[in-house]
């Protein structure tokens, strides 16, 4: 069964992309990556699924239902992020009750026992808390809620490295025991590659791609070696970024779509496989080059 | 009070800058450190036992003043002017305070005032010498009564006393002795006023009323009266 | 994981526990400015003075005018506040759509501006009790009480009309300016600028005496709840549409 059905929805601002032509669906229980740089368009997406923001075109599916101002899907979903609005002066601990009142599934030992485990006081008042505890917070809300769709935008920011790990621990455990769907945005994707089924890859308010971890990692290979070889090598072949290297030496990342007898034509070349987390980058440069180029034009002009 | 309500329009603007400046997720939503619950509990503590302290010793004997039955207000001149033109029968009753039938058995009558201070009189003393008045004096009293804020405190002020000694009637208190009056007030709150008549005259300003007193003396026609001309005595020629 | 089926008056209950619980802040304000209100009630908040050639006579006067008056102004605030994002996007945190959140927005102002008016009545205790202890000078007749169960209950019934307005127009303000900013500038001005200028608004003196003229208890809070019901309506038609968290 789909969870979310998106058929080119759209949201426009004014002046400004957001997400354009989104046309994707997520499976029940699985948990999808949003991988996308910062202003992509992640945001704006998960908002938009979440019953946040109206989509401007095209349709948007949540459990069968249009989200904005559905109570259903609202009731079945939670979006998280470190701006989530909740009363400053509240005690944590309140927070949870008031959880517990709308969410039927809450579990409230594991957010006790998790926020124990993080060093929060439940006598604090969220008001209190740093950007990093906050996120934290929210995160355990979000695992105790056990939301049919729960989603985390940036849940992590602010985190420090330990905090980080442990919480995608968190996640991952309570989600073998508890499979339910799960959107986690990030715009670095190495740090929870092992925990996503899917990706969906965003640039500038498009969905590049939308596949399973799985076939990312396999989805394009580095070709290296001197340039006049690589160049020839390349001619058919779909290219997907480019590095120059000193001593004539270049890297190109190409399609992995050619077939071992391709592959066996090109003579003194080094093929090497691209992690997902650098096909995700790659795929998302915006072909200004690097940001060396920046500073090389202005050595010279 | 006026001061207050002046300064509520100006709190609101501020409020609502102070508001609009620190909106959005950076407005710190809190107020004050002390948890709701023993503030909440605390307050209406509070009330309560002022509630029930006021039922227990129930209502104050210390009151001053009583009730006024019927509006009077601004009819003082009315009185005034009809007393003055001779109009008893118009006179509306609620005006009438009494009346006093006295024996008399001379042809003549003074009237004196027992006190000489002629500064601060106050009362209007007229004279009728009535052919249907047959071997007695009728003094009529008339009042309009001193009012704060719709209720009547005349019994503050003494009243006049005449006495009838052997052809002489005797003023006392005619000249009164400086009062000095002191009241606390509690007013029903003013939107609630809207509805009542009982306590409508609260005023949103102090409303005193000043009241006076009316001695219509009515002596047999034959009567020689006699006075002394310095004193506030009117008498009607026939 | 199967799906929560939830009932908009189900909710619309729980959002309405939620802001009765943890809108302390409204709370807190109340109470405040309550305080402050007993504080200056305390010290006689009017009376006069007269004097003649043979009297001087000096009223002072109690009342929970001043208590009033502040309440009105906080109700509203509070409500006005209650309108803005940083309390309607916490509905969204948790469940909720736009009909649920205004609908138990506005059935929190009204219980809250309920409350306020039994609070104001129940301070007028208060200050006569501090009149009573305070002064030692006769009681003017009629004010030695404060007034019996019928008259209390109409002053209720003013108050708590009062109140209500004052929370459902603090309502309605609150949701034009999350429209458009606007409405920030446009109604203050419109509101104060004649106050100022000494100029009559007939529309608006026409408005406040229908309310204030008014003699029937009865008349006065079907005026009131009728008035009141179709301001918060329309501030909630108002919000139909808003977005959450735009940024």
């Amino acid at each position: 069964m789909n969870v979310i059905e998106c058929r080119q929805a759209e949201k426009k601002y004014r002046g400004e992309h957001g997400i354009l032509h989104a046309d994707f669906t997520i499976r029940e229980n699985t948990i999808t990556g949003v991988i996308g740089r910062n202003g992509a368009g992640k945001t704006t997406l998960l908002k938009m699924l979440a019953g946040y923001l109206k989509p401007t075109g095209g349709e948007v599916k949540v459990f069968g239902e249009r989200p904005f101002n559905s109570l259903k899907v609202s009731a079945n979903s939670m979006y998280l992020d470190e701006f989530t609005v909740y009363s400053d002066s509240t005690p944590i601990g309140e927070l949870f009750q008031h959880h517990r009142r709308f969410y039927p599934n809450w579990d409230q030992q594991l957010a006790v026992e998790l926020l124990a485990y993080f060093s929060i006081s439940q006598k604090a008042v969220r008001g209190s808390l740093s950007k990093g505890q906050r996120n934290t917070l929210h995160g355990i809300i979000g695992l105790a809620a056990r939301c049919p769709l729960t989603i985390f935008d940036e849940p992590t920011t602010g985190m420090d490295a330990s905090v980080r790990k442990d919480f995608y621990r968190a996640l991952l455990k309570d989600y073998l025991t508890h499979p339910r769907t799960i959107l986690i945005s990030s715009h670095h994707l190495d740090e929870i590659e092992d925990l996503l089924e899917d990706i969906v890859l965003i640039d500038l308010g498009k969905i590049i791609l939308h596949l399973p971890v799985e076939e990312l990692k396999e989805f394009g290979m580095a070709i290296s070696g001197p340039a006049a070889a690589v160049n020839n090598w390349i001619q058919h072949k779909t290219v997907i970024a480019r590095k120059e290297e000193a001593s004539g030496m270049v890297t190109v990342i190409v399609k992995n779509d050619f077939t071992a007898a391709d592959k066996a034509t090109a003579a003194g070349l080094r093929f090497s496989p691209v992690s997902a987390s650098d096909m995700s980058i790659y795929l998302t440069n915006r072909e200004k080059g690097g940001i060396d180029d920046v500073f090389n034009k202005r050595q010279y002009s | 009070m006026v001061a207050v309500i002046t300064l509520l329009p100006v709190i609101m603007i501020g409020l609502i800058l102070v508001f609009f400046m620190t909106r959005n997720k950076s407005f710190r939503r809190q107020t004050s450190r002390i948890p709701l619950k023993y503030m909440l509990s605390a307050y209406v503590g509070i009330l309560l036992l002022s509630l029930v302290t006021y039922y227990m010793i129930g209502q104050s004997e210390e009151v001053a003043g009583r009730e006024i039955e019927s509006s009077v207000e601004s009819e003082d001149f009315d009185l005034h002017q009809k007393i003055f033109n001779r109009q008893f029968d118009e006179i509306d009753d609620k005006y009438y305070f009494g009346q006093e039938k006295i024996g008399l058995d001379s042809d003549e009558l003074s009237i004196r005032f027992a006190d000489q201070n002629m500064d601060t009189y106050s009362y209007n003393i007229v004279v009728t010498k009535d052919p249907d008045v047959k071997g007695e004096i009728i003094i009529d009293y008339y009042r309009v009564p001193f009012s704060i804020n719709g209720i009547d405190i005349s019994e503050e002020f003494e009243a006049a006393d005449m006495r009838y000694d052997n052809g002489e009637i005797i003023v006392n208190n005619l000249t009164r002795d400086y009062v000095n009056l002191e009241f606390a007030e509690f007013q029903m709150p003013i939107p609630g006023s809207q509805f009542s008549d009982d306590r409508s005259n609260r005023d949103w300003n102090f409303n005193f009323q000043s009241g006076g007193d009316f001695y219509h003396i009515q002596i047999p026609e034959n009567t020689q009266l006699n006075y002394d001309p310095n004193v506030p005595i009117y008498e009607f020629e026939n | 994981m199967s799906l929560t089926n939830v009932s908009t008056a189900n909710i619309i209950k729980k959002q309405y526990i939620h802001k009765m619980t943890s809108y302390r802040d409204a709370w807190k304000s109340l109470i405040i400015t309550q305080l402050i209100a007993l504080a200056i009630s305390s010290f006689s908040t009017g009376g006069g003075t007269t004097s003649g050639d043979f009297y001087s006579i000096n009223v002072t006067n109690y009342s929970v005018d001043v208590v009033f008056f502040f309440t009105v102004f906080w109700a509203f605030i509070a409500s006005f506040l209650v309108t803005t994002n940083s309390y309607t996007y916490e509905d969204f945190s948790y469940v909720s759509n736009r009909t649920t959140s205004a609908v138990s927005a506005i059935l929190f102002v009204a219980s809250i501006t309920t409350i306020a008016a039994i609070f104001t009545m129940l301070s007028s205790y208060f200050i006569f009790m501090v009149m009573y202890l305070t002064q030692d000078v006769n009681i003017l007749y009629g004010s030695n009480t404060i007034g019996d169960f019928s008259e209390i209950l109409s002053s209720f019934a003013a108050v708590w009309g009062y109140l209500l307005l004052a929370s459902s127009v603090g309502y309605i303000i609150g949701a034009l300016v999350q429209i458009s900013r606007i409405f920030s500038l446009v109604i203050p001005v419109l509101i104060f600028l004649p106050g100022f200028m000494n100029v009559q608004v007939p529309i608006l003196t026409d408005v406040v005496t229908f309310f204030t003229t008014e003699t029937s208890v009865m008349m006065f809070t079907m005026k009131v709840l009728i008035t009141a019901i179709l301001l918060f309506m329309l501030g909630w038609l108002l919000s139909a549409k808003k977005e959450v968290r735009t940024w």
